[in-house]
């Protein structure tokens, strides 16, 4: 019993935050000694969270009406096979911030200040604070949207989310807060089922669409800003920040990466499965309807209730919902984390909220902001949408190089550094990722320059 | 209510640490002779106090450091080309 209360003493002389990880952690340091398949499907199960979480959060409600415009502006074609090229895409980019993560235990903005000066380190966070508060009021929009099918008025659906939004951030120590999390994030799989609902879907069209990446309507100015948008929606700057902050705040360590990649690859299958299944939605139903190059995501709801039934359309506005909420919770926690770790405070979900108040306030107030925009009559949602693509667009490359410059790192990643494949790797998708912003630019000097 | 909420954590506290009493799971580790290494290891540490010392810019971090300055500059003067289209 002595050492009983003589580890329970050391517990208790680390500040609090720390102290709910080690518990956590002490929790980890048990299963690991077990042997045997289930014992590692337990510890399996405990560490994964991060990655599962920020990419079903990526299927946030820009995300959901993103894939449910491409499946009706293009049908079913290129951007089927596109969203699968996306897998690995996602799974590259958010994998170097579970290594990041786990070898620094340190959050993304802490690394980028403190490595490259405060010039780089105030340009990402102000860069990632701005892109998350108009991300977050498109989530609130989705979500405000979503409620209206379910006859909840605009206001009430705003303050009961960031009701919802506050506890969960505020009341909830990081193990509860992350459960809670993937629990509100199993929701966004209701869009997989929903395929089985479109009538006399042509599976053949959907394995065709692998054989000939068919564009209907070629290449166009309209194409090249659809490719940039889903891929805007695939690998967004908060997402680097989130998963990193998240890994640390978890306590992964360098043990645990391999954890870690299986966490991310299973959300990113998710993320894509998800994705495919809104495309081939739309890309059945709507696509070919007139007007359907040009639809809003209410008009598209309208033609699902019609050729689907209410209950589908239902169920879709549901998933809305659910990409709007769980996105709000990840953005907002990726905001407070970053500022946190920028400014060098105490900067982790396991804080009670008298003790950590400062620490939630930018995530909370971020999102406070959105709910009251939201509630703005004619607010300019395209306007709004092309101005976060804008600044996602100038940030990512940023944040990616940034990404890149700590992973190929050797005095802070020793023999975690990456590896030859994946700096090509890295380094192909952020030349695509300069290519298309590129071209998307000269396509707004010379706006018919690819008719 | 906030006794209550204490006892419940450290009755969790207490189940973890009589797990790890259990000699079948601790599996050889005593954590009372290495709670330092495990708190080492574990990254259970306060890293606000650990300073990270500055990355040297030099070679081609140089180069991609001036190349995203002009990426940066380039891509504004885009966007607001852009946005006194739309007004």
């Amino acid at each position: 019993m002595k050492d009983m209360k003589d580890i329970k003493d050391k517990l208790d002389e680390l500040p609090i935050d720390i102290k709910l990880r080690a518990v956590d952690r002490l929790k980890i340091h048990i299963m690991r000694q077990k042997y045997g398949y289930f014992s590692r499907l337990c510890l399996l199960l405990s560490l994964i969270g991060p990655g599962i979480l920020v990419m079903i959060a990526d299927n946030d409600a820009g995300g959901v009406i993103t894939y449910a415009q491409t499946g009706s502006i293009f049908g079913l074609g290129f951007f089927i096979p596109f969203m699968v090229l996306m897998l690995p895409v996602a799974y590259i980019v958010q994998e170097m911030t579970v290594r990041l993560g786990a070898v620094t235990h340190r959050g993304h903005a802490e690394m980028i200040w403190k490595r490259y000066g405060k010039f780089w380190g105030a340009f990402s966070l102000a860069d990632l604070v701005i892109a998350n508060i108009l991300t977050l009021i498109t989530e609130f929009i989705g979500i405000t949207l979503g409620m209206q099918f379910f006859g909840v008025s605009p206001v009430v659906s705003s303050i009961v989310a960031l009701i919802v939004v506050f506890s969960i951030q505020l009341f909830l120590r990081y193990y509860t807060w992350e459960w809670i999390s993937l629990s509100i994030a199993a929701l966004n799989l209701i869009f997989v089922p929903l395929v089985f609902f479109v009538p006399h879907l042509h599976w053949n069209a959907v394995a065709d669409s692998f054989k000939t990446w068919h564009i209907s309507g070629g290449v166009s100015s309209l194409f090249i800003y659809v490719v940039l948008a889903n891929l805007g929606t695939t690998i967004a700057p908060w997402m680097l920040f989130f998963q990193q902050s998240s890994v640390v705040d978890k306590g992964l360590t360098v043990k645990d990466i391999r954890d870690g990649q299986i966490d991310t690859f299973v959300g990113s299958f998710f993320m894509v499965a998800v994705a495919i299944a809104i495309v081939i939605i739309t890309g059945s139903v709507v696509h070919g309807v007139q007007g359907s190059s040009n639809m809003s995501i209410d008009q598209i709801l309208h033609i699902i209730s019609i050729k689907m039934g209410i209950i589908p359309m239902k169920l879709f506005a549901l998933g809305l919902i659910e990409a709007g909420l769980i996105a709000t919770i990840a953005i907002s926690a990726s905001t407070s984390w970053a500022a946190g770790e920028a400014l060098g405070w105490p900067k982790s979900i396991n804080l009670p909220p008298l003790q950590g108040w400062y620490f939630y306030l930018p995530g909370l107030i971020s999102v406070l902001i959105a709910g009251g925009v939201v509630l703005i009559p004619n607010i300019p949602l395209g306007f709004l949408n092309l101005t976060v693509q804008v600044v996602a667009s100038i940030f990512m490359p940023a944040a990616m190089l940034f990404l890149l410059l700590l992973l190929n790192d050797k005095e802070i990643m020793g023999e975690h550094t990456n590896k030859k494949w994946q700096n090509i790797s890295a380094f192909i998708i952020v030349g695509f990722l300069i290519i298309m912003n590129g071209l998307y630019g000269i396509t707004v000097v010379f706006p018919h320059i690819f008719g | 209510m906030a006794l209550d909420n204490k006892k419940i954590k450290n009755n969790r506290e207490d189940k973890m640490i009589k797990k790890l009493n259990n000699t079948e799971s601790q599996n050889g580790t005593n954590l009372e002779d290495d709670w330092d290494n495990f708190v080492q290891e574990e990254g259970l540490i306060d890293y606000n106090k650990i300073p990270l010392k500055r990355a040297e810019i030099k070679g081609w971090v140089k180069f991609a450091f001036w190349f995203l300055r002009i990426y940066i500059v380039v891509m504004i003067v885009l966007v607001i080309i852009g946005f006194s289209r739309i007004h």
